[in-house]
């Protein structure tokens, strides 16, 4: 079973549906064994001390990748809802008037570095806010996102019509201008709601369309569900949301540009190229906690969203000592999952510490090649990495492809299974091939083991590295396993040649 | 002096800096012996030797601060036999120790024994009444010479087998868990281990580990040597605690572990007044504590061979739990109502303008809740380990909310990913140069951001 990686383009065997609308987030657990243990504590007769300070880790997280908005604003797209239904797994929503039973939530908005800190600040702060409040089902603060629009980050009626359109009152595309059809469509909405017709999207219309879209999309298994503020951090007694969400400004990015990089993409015309690579820092996440160790919301250390970019101080307080180099761009590429050390905040960094939310998405494309050395040719596949699992089918060259895949540094994938078995796709215990891999392998240099992590992905797993060249000039009819060969191969995925494998090297 | 004597003491003076010997005897001089031999006396007897003898040898000597199996005393002419003088652990100086017991295993008791010393001077003294002499006294280390100058008769020679040591040992810690230290390099803390009519003073570490060896007894009983004596080491570690002061009875808990408590001043003045009178024994009931005889006769604890000990020294008055709470930002949680339960005791406590409260509890709290702050905290009550074990290190980094072993892990931390970014964020808070290793200063931090 071996795999080789490729720069894949355009012919997996992905839908059209699936490959404009990827899963954008995740949901998983969080390993955090001792953080509910006891404090162990000393008795004394002198001026001895006990310090006791909470021990907050968050047992899961979710994610939402910034795909899910519209650039640069805090509107949330309809595609959304596969999200939505992966927290309402991760933390099931209760009812009644009572305190809260399962874990408190809390709202974390970040932005990636373009801009400035101030305005980052804000427009993380307003996507944070944007998710609180469709959780909660809260339409006064989307009205109040829609009135006062900041920069970019402007609800127009383009997004009126497409909350139309997913409520099922037009099926017409989002035209942008308040025409007939949207008239019409508006007539309807507001009928249903028990309102006069009039047709115009006013204040009290807009605030129904709102909870009508967020049902809509803050789905699970087709049921609408939300949360309760005292589902939340501060238990519903914060009026700010103090702890219940909050904006990170840029301050925690998952990955930072080396010099290079972020010289190279300051150029004019490469703002879009930029942008893409810094999808994975624009993200909402949310960290769920236990309710014995989050502190009352007085005693939370971030400021709230409505103290806008007058918060940045209070976020500063809890830089690092060398936050700002740490978010800073440095001789090369760095990545927060991967020991990259790239976010400035103390407080958050320790606290998401190995978060899987908290992972660059990128889109992954590997060939499988099975035990014959000959591509896996569309079957069925389950790759999981960084607590992101995907299932599909490889296409005719034995290649899967995932869209913004929350990739680690590492890989497992399974794959093949017996055609009469097909409906237990995704349950890792019946596939019949398994094998992991490096991801990221181009990110080494040859001195540092990239032909190695390259053999090792294409099967050559021998502890000498001279078998593994010997067994893939053998395997491969290469006059030389040169390490450009090697990544040749591993990059494009090629077949083991027709050879039986015990002839004789060629030398 | 016979080759094989010979080359015996060679190895000795080799491996003397390496080996060692466990040697206690009683600080006091032993009893006189009821009836000691006739100085004129030349009569068959065994001398007991942790080794074999060669034939023809009718006893056997054991010396301590010999390794086994390497030397005898030729007991059969009167004469020098050459020894190397062991520094055992618990005198700190230089010692040759004797042993000297008949062909029935009873003790010789009064037998003139002569020691050249090292440095060259002559020492004489008779076995006591366990047939024993310790000679000390002389600093340099080298080859000594011992004379049994009352046995000189050959006999047949007998080696039987050297009976097997059994280990005693026992920890002193005071309430905090670490190792009660004696103020001074000079001064030790002295355990007394009884068994028969046997009894040895042991003086305990530096780690507090008092180790009494022995082959005559399965079981010992274990106490301090005094209520003064220990009162005198531990009044530098308790500044309030007069080194006057008497102990009460040592409290057997759970098992293996014991509470010494040390009288409060009130109960001093007691018994300096009227220590037997019926009135002070009332005053001293309302006291809590127990009568005023009993302080004096100290009890002893039973310790079974290859058993270990702590024993833990308290002062009477209940101790206090006094903590600090800080929130995710480090800041005392500040004039903030505390709900307390200690073993199922409920209480109200304040924090302070700096975030502390303090309570006093029993001295026999084991467990507690806090709830504070919407936070609630479960509590091990006397369960901190000390600062200089690793995981007194680790607890003190859970307590302070940074460290959350067996949580999701970062690569590029090293090998314990979770720790080493907890040793960074204390030394971001201490402001301190960030690299994660667990430094001396590093470990002070600790120890200063905690409080103890």
């Amino acid at each position: 079973m071996h795999m080789g990686a490729s720069d894949m383009s355009d012919d997996a065997t992905k839908t059209d549906q699936e490959k404009s609308d990827p899963p954008a987030g995740m949901a998983a657990t969080i390993r955090n064994a001792d953080a509910r243990g006891p404090f162990s504590v000393a008795l004394t007769r002198t001026d001895q001390l006990n310090t006791l300070a909470p021990r907050l880790r968050p047992a899961a997280c979710w994610r939402l990748n910034d795909h899910r908005f519209d650039f640069d604003s805090s509107f949330v797209r309809p595609t959304a809802t596969r999200e939505f239904g992966l927290l309402a797994n991760a933390r099931p929503a209760e009812t009644g008037a009572g305190p809260a039973t399962g874990l408190l939530l809390s709202v974390f908005g970040h932005a990636d570095p373009t801009n400035s800190d101030e305005y980052n600040k804000i427009l993380s702060g307003r996507r944070a806010a944007s998710i609180y409040a469709l959780l909660v089902r809260d339409a006064d603060t989307w009205e109040k996102i829609y009135a006062n629009p900041y920069r970019g980050d402007v609800w127009t009626t383009k997004h009126l019509q497409l909350m139309l359109r997913q409520t099922g009152y037009t099926d017409a595309t989002e035209s942008g201008s308040f025409d007939a059809g949207t008239t019409k469509a508006t007539k309807a909405f507001q009928k249903a709601h028990g309102k006069t017709p009039s047709g115009s999207l006013d204040q009290p219309t807009r605030k129904d369309l709102y909870l009508a879209y967020m049902d809509a999309i803050c789905q699970q298994n087709g049921t609408p569900f939300g949360y309760r503020p005292q589902d939340f951090v501060s238990r519903g007694t914060s009026a700010d949301w103090k702890g219940d969400c909050q904006g990170c400004s840029e301050f925690n990015p998952v990955m930072v540009f080396s010099k290079i990089e972020a010289k190279l993409y300051a150029k004019s015309g490469m703002e879009g190229a930029r942008n893409s690579e810094n999808a994975s820092n624009r993200r909402v996440v949310i960290y769920m906690f236990h309710p014995e160790q989050v502190p009352t919301s007085a005693f939370w250390p971030c400021p709230t969203i409505k103290e806008h970019d007058q918060g940045i101080p209070i976020c500063h307080k809890q830089f690092w000592p060398d936050g700002e180099a740490r978010r800073a761009n440095q001789d090369s590429r760095r990545e927060h999952l991967n020991g990259g050390r790239t976010m400035a905040c103390s407080f958050y960094d320790s606290l998401v510490r190995g978060s899987p939310c908290e992972g660059v998405t990128k889109t992954l494309n590997i060939t499988l090649l099975n035990r014959d050395g000959k591509w896996a040719k569309n079957e069925p596949y389950r790759v999981e990495s960084n607590a992101d699992v995907r299932t599909g089918f490889t296409n005719e060259f034995g290649r899967l492809q995932e869209l913004e895949f929350n990739a680690g540094s590492m890989v497992t994938i399974e794959w093949g299974y017996p055609s009469d078995q097909a409906e237990k796709q995704g349950q890792p215990e019946f596939y019949d091939n398994f094998t992991e891999g490096y991801l990221n392998t181009s990110d080494a240099d040859a001195d540092s083991g990239r032909v190695e992590r390259e053999l090792y992905n294409l099967g050559y797993r021998d502890p000498s590295q001279s078998n593994n060249r010997d067994r893939y000039r053998t395997e491969y009819l290469a006059n030389e396993s040169t390490d450009d060969a090697i990544h040749e191969t591993h990059a494009t995925g090629s077949e083991k040649a027709s050879r039986d494998p015990d002839l004789t090297p060629i030398t | 002096m016979p080759e094989a004597l010979r080359r015996t003491t060679r190895h000795d003076a080799k491996h003397r800096s390496v080996r060692s010997r466990q040697l206690t005897l009683p600080r006091d001089s032993p009893p006189p012996p009821s009836s000691p031999p006739a100085r004129s006396a030349c009569k068959p007897f065994a001398v007991r030797a942790n080794v074999p003898l060669v034939t023809g040898l009718q006893a056997r000597a054991q010396v301590w601060g010999r390794p086994r199996g390497r030397s005898g005393i030729d007991v059969n002419r009167r004469g020098y036999h050459r020894y190397s003088p062991a520094r055992t652990r618990e005198l700190g100086q230089p010692s040759i120790g004797i042993r000297l017991k008949d062909q029935n295993g009873k003790p010789v008791i009064g037998s003139r024994v002569r020691v050249k010393l090292p440095d060259g001077n002559t020492k004489e003294g008779k076995t006591n009444a366990d047939g024993e002499l310790l000679i000390t006294g002389f600093t340099d280390d080298g080859n000594a010479d011992v004379a049994l100058l009352d046995h000189c008769k050959p006999g047949k020679a007998e080696a039987p087998e050297w009976p097997e040591e059994k280990t005693f040992q026992v920890t002193v810690v005071d309430e905090m868990g670490n190792p009660v230290k004696p103020p001074t390099a000079d001064q030790k803390l002295w355990l007394r281990f009884r068994h028969g009519s046997d009894d040895h003073l042991v003086p305990a570490d530096d780690e507090g580990v008092a180790t009494y060896k022995t082959s005559k007894a399965d079981s010992v009983n274990v106490t301090f040597e005094s209520a003064e004596a220990l009162a005198q080491v531990m009044k530098p570690i308790w500044d309030e605690a007069p080194a006057s002061e008497f102990y009460s009875w040592v409290q057997p808990d759970e098992g293996t572990t014991a509470v010494v408590l040390l009288k409060g001043a009130q109960l001093q003045q007691l018994l300096s007044s009227a220590a037997s009178s019926a009135a002070d024994n009332s005053d001293e009931s309302t006291d809590g504590g127990v009568a005023p005889e009993q302080l004096r006769d100290f009890e002893s604890l039973s310790l079974a061979a290859g058993n270990s000990l702590q024993i833990s020294v308290q002062p009477h008055t209940n101790p206090k739990l006094r903590i600090r709470l800080l929130d995710l930002s480090g800041t005392p949680i500040r004039g903030t109502l505390c709900q307390l339960s200690i073993d199922g005791t409920d209480s109200e406590v304040w924090t302070d303008g700096t975030g502390i409260f303090e309570t006093e509890v029993p001295y026999t709290a084991k467990s507690g809740t806090i709830d504070a702050a919407g936070i609630h905290y479960e509590l091990a009550i006397g369960a901190l380990a000390a600062i200089s074990d690793s995981s007194g290190v680790d607890e003190r980094l859970k307590n302070l909310g940074l460290y959350a072993p067996g949580g999701a892990a970062l690569p590029g931390n090293g090998s314990d990913p979770e720790k080493m970014l907890a040793i960074e964020l204390i030394q971001a808070q201490q402001r301190m140069k960030i690299d994660g290793q667990l430094t001396d200063a590093t470990i002070q931090a600790i120890q200063n951001a905690y409080g103890c």
